[in-house]
């Protein structure tokens, strides 16, 4: 069974408890767009199978406004987290050299 | 005739200022209510276009919606006040309304290629961040480097935080590290993927079905990390 990529991710972390550079990850910021989601499928599972194009928007509306600020949110994070990365990888790879 | 020149320039002076008499719009025969109902079109119509506006413009900065409420207020009172502008100069109103058109379509242009593009992350916080991690992996380096000279000099106290680590396993640790940063930036390739099903969501919702909504809504709830019975 394939795991989420937020599980995933905290698995990760997990599993490198020891290196507290990494604590400065925050993988939590993706669990509320998860709940959007949740909500989301939640809404259109109990639509009827037939309904008005009007009726459709206005349900489905009030669930896509929190999902897109979400994963805008989610965007910023991921590009500051993969800047973080690039650096550490860097930074240790030029101390890695100086070693030897 | 002296006389009557040196009365004249008593009772008249040289430059009298002009009287802004405001043009007659109605008379008798005009309706009770269209004097009240004319303001009241122009207000609405500002007050739609902004509405109209801040609907199209949702997710935009605080300062976006400021300005356009600004600007709309603006339009209003130059729309409100067309003669006295024209009697103050010629062709005023023409250039201010036109001056505000302008300016408000460039403040939805701008609103609306944020909205076509993420907001870059802030660069102070991912400096921050990214000394922040720095500091923490010479924190762990230095406990251990503590830890080993302790030991070689008879001292068993290491840190209950950190592992102890013999220095020739220093660069392994490095190396250690260097593969946990890359599995990271691996991960986050999976929750670049996870995004984009969520854009395919927010992009596609208003032009698909309820069924096909379903699935897409379903596939993105479910590699967001909740499970749903189909």
């Amino acid at each position: 069974m394939t795991q989420a990529p937020r599980n995933r991710l905290k698995q990760l972390l997990g599993s490198y408890h020891e290196f507290s550079d990494l604590s400065v990850i925050n993988p939590t910021v993706i669990d509320t767009v998860s709940a959007y989601a949740q909500n989301l499928y939640a809404a259109v599972d109990q639509l009827p199978k037939s309904m008005a194009t009007d009726d459709y928007v206005s349900a489905i509306d009030p669930y896509i406004g929190p999902i897109e600020r979400e994963i805008a949110s989610i965007k910023q994070w991921t590009q500051t987290t993969r800047k973080v990365a690039e650096s550490s990888v860097l930074e240790l790879t030029a101390r890695q050299q100086s070693l030897k | 005739m002296s006389d009557n020149d040196d009365r004249r320039n008593e009772i008249i002076p040289p430059s009298l200022p002009v009287v802004y008499v405001p043009a007659a719009k109605y008379t008798d025969k005009t309706p009770v209510l269209t004097p009240l109902l004319l303001p009241a079109l122009r207000a609405m119509a500002v007050m739609g276009m902004e509405w109209t506006t801040l609907n199209f413009i949702e997710n935009v900065p605080i300062i976006v919606r400021i300005a356009t409420f600004v600007i709309s207020a603006f339009v209003l009172a130059v729309l409100e006040c067309r003669d006295w502008l024209n009697f103050k100069r010629r062709h005023l109103f023409a250039y201010l309304i036109s001056g505000l058109v302008v300016i408000y379509l460039t403040i939805c242009g701008y609103a609306f290629i944020y909205l076509q593009e993420p907001p870059a992350p802030n660069p102070a916080v991912t400096e921050l961040e990214t000394n922040l991690a720095a500091a923490m992996r010479a924190r762990d380096i230095a406990i251990s480097e503590r830890d080993a000279a302790r030991r070689e000099h008879g001292q068993v106290s290491p840190s209950p935080s950190i592992p102890p680590l013999p220095p020739s396993m220093r660069s392994d640790e490095i190396e250690a590290r260097i593969d946990a940063w890359k599995a990271v930036g691996a991960q986050l390739n999976d929750v670049d993927r996870l995004l984009s099903e969520g854009d395919n969501v927010v992009n596609n919702w208003q032009s698909s079905n309820r069924n096909t909504l379903r699935e897409t809504s379903m596939t993105f709830t479910n590699d967001a990390g909740t499970t749903q019975s189909t």
